[in-house]
């Protein structure tokens, strides 16, 4: 004799299916199974279905998507991107605040242009996937650098020449908004660093970063961004390094 | 970057392969799977500050994917799209029959299942679907936007129409 009536014992296939029943009912749907031909076959086309929907197609998101979910780079192609920025820079400042993360910028309005960090990180996306990144790879600052020589319209002077933590990878022409500007590239760990030097006038250079010797740090779509200027010139550092670690590798770099 | 926010988008990262998933069949195209995908996630991370920790991450994930893709759709209705039409629960008791026979089952290939899920009414491919994530009939009534006392009826409607339609396939 079992517990069970046959309706009940046929929600409880189911839910045994899923792993959601207790010891006690799975031992008296056990029982009734033993004893009752019309809810075993039951079982069977349910287990039968199950089986069917495991052999399904699954779709699978290409890599593309998942490199832009996972930059953030993810947009509604109906909204639009500066709405898709603000979005991402409001959730990074409010999540650094509700973390207690102290921001490093000094002024609390001054959140950068957002499509200047955005551009940033475009830059540091085509490197990162690209399937040549780099134009040159590195035999050293003395070799990436000359390279440079009638590709840009300026000397990258006094560029990081990268050390054992941070090797130079190599380097690349890219385009930032609206000129060239040389792509320095190296490697933190598993990190890429970029470092885009440009010529500044005329690009929606954040304030804080406007004076020599001022950095302006921030962050956009998961990655930090840290900013300076040299006289005429303009550097961009991006990574996913952390802001601290990146401002460290900043402090490397700034004359 | 604030490490919530990582944490956040790593735990959504995890999951982007079932929501893709998802997305394709209720979209049936790739492209609208791709978009559907993208803006769940904007949305998703807009609202994490409102995700409550210790919560179901997967359960809040499918659901945001599933109020997007009603709002895609009820834009590209005012835009003179169509739509599916409202399920028919028409007369398929005869498909609740107990001496179902299923030895075919084991020989339907990948493209027919794809068919014939494709083929089932968007709500009843939903539920179907939804269950085999492994989401409980509440978390169903809720993804579904159905009372939780249909949840198990139109269950086993869809997966009795699922085999019917498989069985035809191989007749
Ligand atoms: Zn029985």
């Amino acid at each position: 004799m079992t517990t069970l009536d046959h309706a009940r014992a046929k929600e409880l296939v189911h839910e045994n299916l899923r792993g959601r029943l207790s010891s006690h009912e799975a031992g008296e749907l056990e029982a009734h199974l033993a004893s009752c031909e019309t809810c075993r076959h039951f079982d069977s086309v349910e287990r039968a279905t199950d089986d069917v929907l495991a052999r399904r197609p699954k779709h699978a998101p290409s890599r593309e998507l998942i490199a832009k979910l996972k930059t953030r780079a993810g947009e509604p192609p109906r909204a639009s991107r500066r709405r898709a920025a603000l979005l991402y820079a409001g959730i990074a400042c409010s999540l650094a605040a509700a973390a207690g993360v102290s921001l490093v910028v000094r002024s609390a309005r001054d959140h950068g242009d957002p499509r200047f960090q955005d551009e940033a990180v475009n830059d540091h996306l085509r490197i990162l996937y690209s399937e040549h990144p780099l134009d040159i790879a590195s035999g050293g600052v003395h070799q990436v650098r000359p390279w440079f020589e009638g590709k840009v319209d300026f000397a990258p002077m006094d560029i990081f020449e990268g050390d054992d933590e941070l090797p130079m990878q190599g380097g690349a022409v890219a385009v930032f908004m609206d000129r060239k500007a040389a792509a320095f590239v190296y490697k933190r760990r598993l990190h890429v660093v970029s470092l885009f030097v440009m010529r500044k006038e005329g690009l929606p250079w954040p304030r804080s970063a406007q004076c020599d010797g001022c950095t302006f740090v921030g962050t956009a779509r998961g990655f930090t961004t840290v900013t300076w200027s040299e006289g005429e010139l303009g550097y961009v550092l991006v990574s996913d390094v952390d802001k601290n670690e990146l401002t460290a590798i900043s402090a490397k770099m700034i004359r | 970057m604030a490490a919530e926010e990582d944490k956040g988008l790593t735990e959504a990262l995890a999951l982007a392969e079932p929501l893709y998933d998802f997305a394709r069949y209720l979209t049936k195209s790739s492209a609208e799977a791709e978009d559907l995908l993208q803006e769940t996630f904007v949305r998703a991370l807009g609202a994490y500050d409102r995700f409550e920790p210790g919560s179901n991450m997967k359960a809040w994930l499918f659901r945001i994917l599933r109020n997007t893709f009603l709002d895609q759709r009820r834009r590209d209705k005012k835009r003179g799209g169509t739509s599916e039409l409202a399920e028919d629960m028409a007369n398929d008791d005869e498909l609740l029959r107990d001496d179902v026979e299923i030895d075919f089952l084991k020989h339907v290939v990948a493209e027919d299942i794809e068919r014939a899920l494709m083929g089932l009414p968007e709500e009843s491919r939903l539920v179907v679907l939804l269950d085999f994530e492994g989401f409980d009939e509440e978390e169903i009534a809720d993804l579904a936007g159905c009372a939780r006392g249909t949840v198990k009826s139109r269950l086993s409607r869809a997966r009795a129409r699922l085999r019917a339609s498989l069985a035809e396939y191989v007749r």
